[in-house]
């Protein structure tokens, strides 16, 4: 699997095709990010690239038709195209993704009930397909609506879905919010520079951060239960809540530095989710792209919060159901999901949401962080068991002596730079750094662009060099 | 950012992604695999027919890595940063002591990670050490102290982590002291001895191995042990002798350390008789006026016996050294021949791999060295009982004695029947409980039923009651 972080990303895919896509005229640039992009995706998914073939040619199809029909006001074809498409793609997802976890749960049940077993092979997982599959439907859906026009060159539409820097990934970019730029969009040093500053500022966040953060809560999250105290399991904890803020919006923030790079503008992912100051909040700062995806995707055609109270509470669940599933076939994820739906109901009912003039922001912030950091125990966890395991650990108050393992991977680089974030993650909550270390002006910024990109990309190039990379978090989603 | 800042960030930013690349194209090559002593991953072949193979991208970016240029540089940063402004191991395999002294992390708290009880191990000792010595042969037992435990003091901040290993140690080095091994020599006190009179540390501060001056004792003790009088330390040659390190080049940072070197030089000439796959050589020494050990001896060795291959050869006629490493899944049993060519096996094995070498596996050893050396053991013949069912009566047993009873099939029978082989032994109660079994071919092509049994029992049945079954022999050793 290739990833931005590793070597062969860095300094042979990158700089060739960035040569490349310099070299050629105007008119062929689509062409070649389109060939490097179905490159890249095979390069990690191999032969599932014939997946994402599949996704491309249905949705191109039934995009071409939902335009036709929305030009004739033809509203059986549109509803055609609007079916083919969703219904395509759900089944990909459904049957790649969650077919062995819906088997495994029946045979599991037919054994414990005796009612026999089904005879299965488990299917491998195509990369990136719970991006590309939402990413591909937005764009007929977003023809429905008449919210863009049709895309009528087919290799525009292929490079729309597949574009490599957020295809395995995300952002899950909204055909509306790039449709004009698919086709006419500048890259110059401008764009270039904006792109290189995002792009070192991403991979510091993983390479440097996150990866640190992760071997700690790798070290906690593989202790056996026996071995599993309460400092234990809130330092792992601790470490998660890092490991997975810093791993995925790095990998965004090098997503949106590659785009910006060719001259693309995507949408932000991440806004100090853990400033927030309600759940609610919270799903306003993280995984912004897939939000607003389920949010207009979903939400507001369930009805969104003008049904009536309880059906607004039961599209918060359904909506938040899913989105816990969206990220795994496993009951971890499904509780995880349920959690959150809670959550917003009970903020909901109780009137915690965020407004502007909210008193005791701190204290709130601090809450909405630990609530968060209980739902990380479960999305990370193994298992249900596990996740259990974990919370009896965090609130036995018990044991404040690290395992060995714990304790040899609580170097003190790893404890410099997971305090460092942590302190960093609970800065004031306007102050969002990747933007702002685009667009700062000013010595400080200045300072801030050479100091943390430039000795931090030094870190990172040699944390990368010695092998010492791990692939991010979020592909197995 | 300011027009002129932009220039730079940009420039930079390709200058970082392109010098790797455009260095390679102008011939520099990685000295990263000098490190780990490797070959450069070989080039993927056949390009165009797995152009769909995600395993191809693989090769291809596994040849990459091993080739691009400034790794080494990198990697020393990398490791310089940890080491000097962290104080901390660049790598987590290798735990940082103080006086800049190295610790493997694997034998400083592996058997933490893995507990395996001291006396199963021993158990297994005692075992073999009793069928080789009822057929007229010697087993000398030697384990090579880890670094730590030799040098406790010198694992700073890391020594709270070896407690339960020094737990483990004291267990293990006391019941191997108690137990029925006469030849067994103890080169934990040894080497403290010899740390307490030597002028130089006798363990490589930066390595996992002990010195030469260690190997020259280890030598001295075991020939002194298969004939008293035989050494002679006017053989011992010294000169200046500088190492790498396998822990520093481990973390990055190999440092060559200069250390006296102890040969060694007697007036004989070790010739290499035979070589098998490279695993397995046989020596033999000719020298006139120069005293040997005339019996054959087995060697077996790893790492810190492979420090003394160049000493104790010379003192030994006829010798055959199989290296751990060599042996086909770790299995003593794949050279129970050789055990049976051999009249002293002297079979050394470092401290920390004592739980993985002689916990599983190693209990089929004395089974198997039971059907090859069935001829040369004391043996009584048993006739079958009056009970039912085909048994046989047993004597009573001394109640410390290892009792065996082997049962001859004949070399005609097949894998099937061999497998549905099962045993039972009554108890002094009259109870019948099923034993262990090994079906195990012998040398002479025999297929041989060893069960194992214990002091208490009474009689011994196998099944199916139609096998053709010949000799029945009780083996108490």
């Amino acid at each position: 699997m290739v990833v931005f972080s590793s070597i062969e990303f860095l300094f042979l895919f990158l700089p060739l095709l960035l040569g490349l896509y310099r070299l050629v005229p105007r008119r062929f640039e689509n062409g070649v990010l389109l060939l490097a992009s179905l490159l890249f995706y095979t390069w990690s998914g191999g032969a599932f690239v014939a997946i994402l073939a599949v996704s491309i040619v249905v949705d191109y199809f039934a995009g071409w038709l939902v335009a036709w029909a929305r030009d004739h006001d033809h509203r059986r074809a549109l509803r055609l195209g609007v079916g083919l498409s969703v219904s395509v793609n759900l089944s990909l997802l459904a049957f790649f993704k969650y077919a062995n976890f819906f088997v495994q749960q029946f045979n599991d049940l037919g054994a414990t009930l005796g009612l026999g077993t089904i005879a299965w092979t488990n299917i491998g997982l195509p990369i990136g397909i719970s991006f590309f599959t939402f990413q591909s439907m937005s764009y007929t859906l977003d023809l429905a609506r008449g919210r863009a026009e049709h895309l009528r060159s087919p290799l525009d539409f292929a490079l729309y879905v597949a574009l490599f820097p957020q295809l395995i990934c995300g952002p899950i970019v909204r055909y509306h919010e790039i449709a004009a730029q698919i086709r006419d969009r500048h890259s110059r040093l401008d764009e270039m520079a904006e792109g290189a500053v995002r792009f070192l500022h991403g991979l510091v966040k993983k390479v440097v951060v996150a990866d640190a953060a992760g071997a700690l809560a790798d070290a906690v999250f593989g202790l056996p239960s026996d071995q599993l105290n309460t400092a234990t399991a809130w330092l792992g904890v601790s470490a998660y809540t890092l490991q997975i803020y810093f791993d995925f919006s790095g990998y965004s923030d090098m997503a949106i530095g590659l785009g910006r790079l060719f001259g693309f503008t995507f949408p932000e992912n991440f806004r100090r989710p853990y400033s927030a100051i309600s759940i609610t909040d919270f799903w306003r700062r993280w995984h912004i792209t897939l939000s607003s995806w389920l949010r207009d995707y979903l939400y507001i055609p369930l009805g969104g919060s003008h049904g009536g109270v309880a059906a607004t509470y039961r599209n918060l669940v359904i909506v938040f159901l899913l989105t816990g599933f969206w990220h795994g076939a496993n009951w971890t994820f499904l509780v995880w999901g349920a959690f959150h739906g809670v959550l917003l109901v009970i903020e909901r009912v109780t009137g915690q949401r965020p407004v502007e003039t909210a008193t005791f922001t701190g204290l709130r912030r601090l809450m909405v962080l630990l609530l968060v950091m209980l739902g990380w125990v479960i999305f990370r966890a193994d298992s249900v068991t596990h996740a259990v395991e974990l919370y009896a650990a965090m609130f036995s108050f018990s044991g404040f002596d690290l395992a060995p393992v714990v304790a040899v991977a609580m170097t003190h680089r790893v404890a410099f730079i997971t305090a460092l974030a942590s302190l960093v993650v609970l800065l004031p909550r306007d102050f969002v750094a990747g933007p702002q270390l685009v667009s700062g002006r000013g010595a400080a910024f200045t300072m801030g662009r050479v100091v943390w990109l430039g000795c931090g990309a030094l870190i990172a190039t040699t944390l990368i060099a010695s092998g010492n990379f791990s692939p991010f978090l979020y592909f197995q989603f | 950012m300011r027009r002129p800042d932009k220039t730079v960030v940009v420039a930079a930013f390709i200058a970082w992604l392109t010098i790797p690349l455009l260095l390679m194209m102008l011939g520099v090559e990685s000295r990263f695999l000098e490190l780990e002593k490797r070959s450069p991953a070989s080039l993927p072949s056949n390009a165009v027919s797995r152009l769909a193979d995600s395993l191809f991208y693989t090769e291809v970016a596994a040849a990459f890595r091993d080739r691009v240029p400034l790794r080494v540089p990198a990697l020393g940063l990398d490791a310089w940063i940890d080491l000097e402004i962290f104080g901390d191991s660049p790598n987590p395999e290798v735990l940082i002591g103080s006086d800049g002294w190295l610790f493997d992390r694997q034998s400083v708290i592996g058997v933490c990670e893995k507990p395996i009880q001291p006396r199963r191990v021993v158990a297994n000792f005692v075992e073999i050490s009793r069928v080789l010595r009822a057929s007229g042969r010697r087993f000398v037992v030697v384990v090579a102290p880890n670094k730590e435990a030799i040098y406790p003091e010198r694992l700073g901040a890391a020594g709270p982590l070896a407690h339960c290993a020094q737990e483990w140690r004291q267990e293990i080095r006391a019941l191997l002291s108690s137990a029925d091994l006469p030849d067994y020599i103890d080169l934990w006190g040894a080497m403290e001895g010899l740390k307490a009179r030597a002028n130089e540390d006798i363990y490589w501060p930066h390595d996992t191995h002990w010195t030469s001056e260690s190997a020259i004792e280890v030598s001295r003790l075991i020939v002194e042990q298969l004939r008293p009088g035989l050494w002679d330390d006017g053989v011992v040659r010294s000169r200046p002798h500088s190492s790498p390190g396998d822990l520093a080049s481990k973390i990055g940072l190999p440092t060559s350390i200069e250390r006296t070197l102890y040969e060694v030089e007697r007036d004989v000439r070790v010739k290499i008789v035979a070589r098998k796959k490279g695993r397995l050589r046989r020596l033999s020494t000719v020298g006139k006026n120069q005293r040997r050990f005339k019996p054959n001896v087995l060697s077996i060795y790893d790492s810190f016996g492979l420090r003394y291959l160049g000493m104790l050869p010379q003192f030994l006629r006829r010798s055959t050294w199989v290296s751990w490493r060599g042996l086909p899944n770790g299995k003593l049993t794949s050279i129970i021949d050789e055990f049976v060519r051999a009249n002293v096996v002297v079979l050394e094995s470092v401290e920390r791999s004592l739980a993985s070498r002689f916990s599983g596996s190693a209990r089929n050893v004395p089974a198997h060295l039971i059907a090859a050396l069935l001829d040369e053991l004391p043996r009584t013949a048993l006739a079958p009982s009056a009970l039912p069912d085909g048994a046989f009566d047993l004597p009573p047993a001394g109640t410390d004695s290892s009792r065996y009873v082997v049962f001859d099939i004949g070399p005609l029978v097949d894998e099937a029947t061999a497998l549905r082989i099962r045993a039972a032994a009554q108890d002094s109660d009259g109870t019948w409980g099923h034993v262990a079994i090994h079906v195990v071919k012998s040398p002479q092509g025999e297929r041989r039923v060893v069960v194992r049994l214990s002091a208490t029992a009474r009689a011994v049945r196998i099944r199916p009651p139609k096998l053709d079954v010949g000799d029945v022999s009780l083996v108490d050793l």
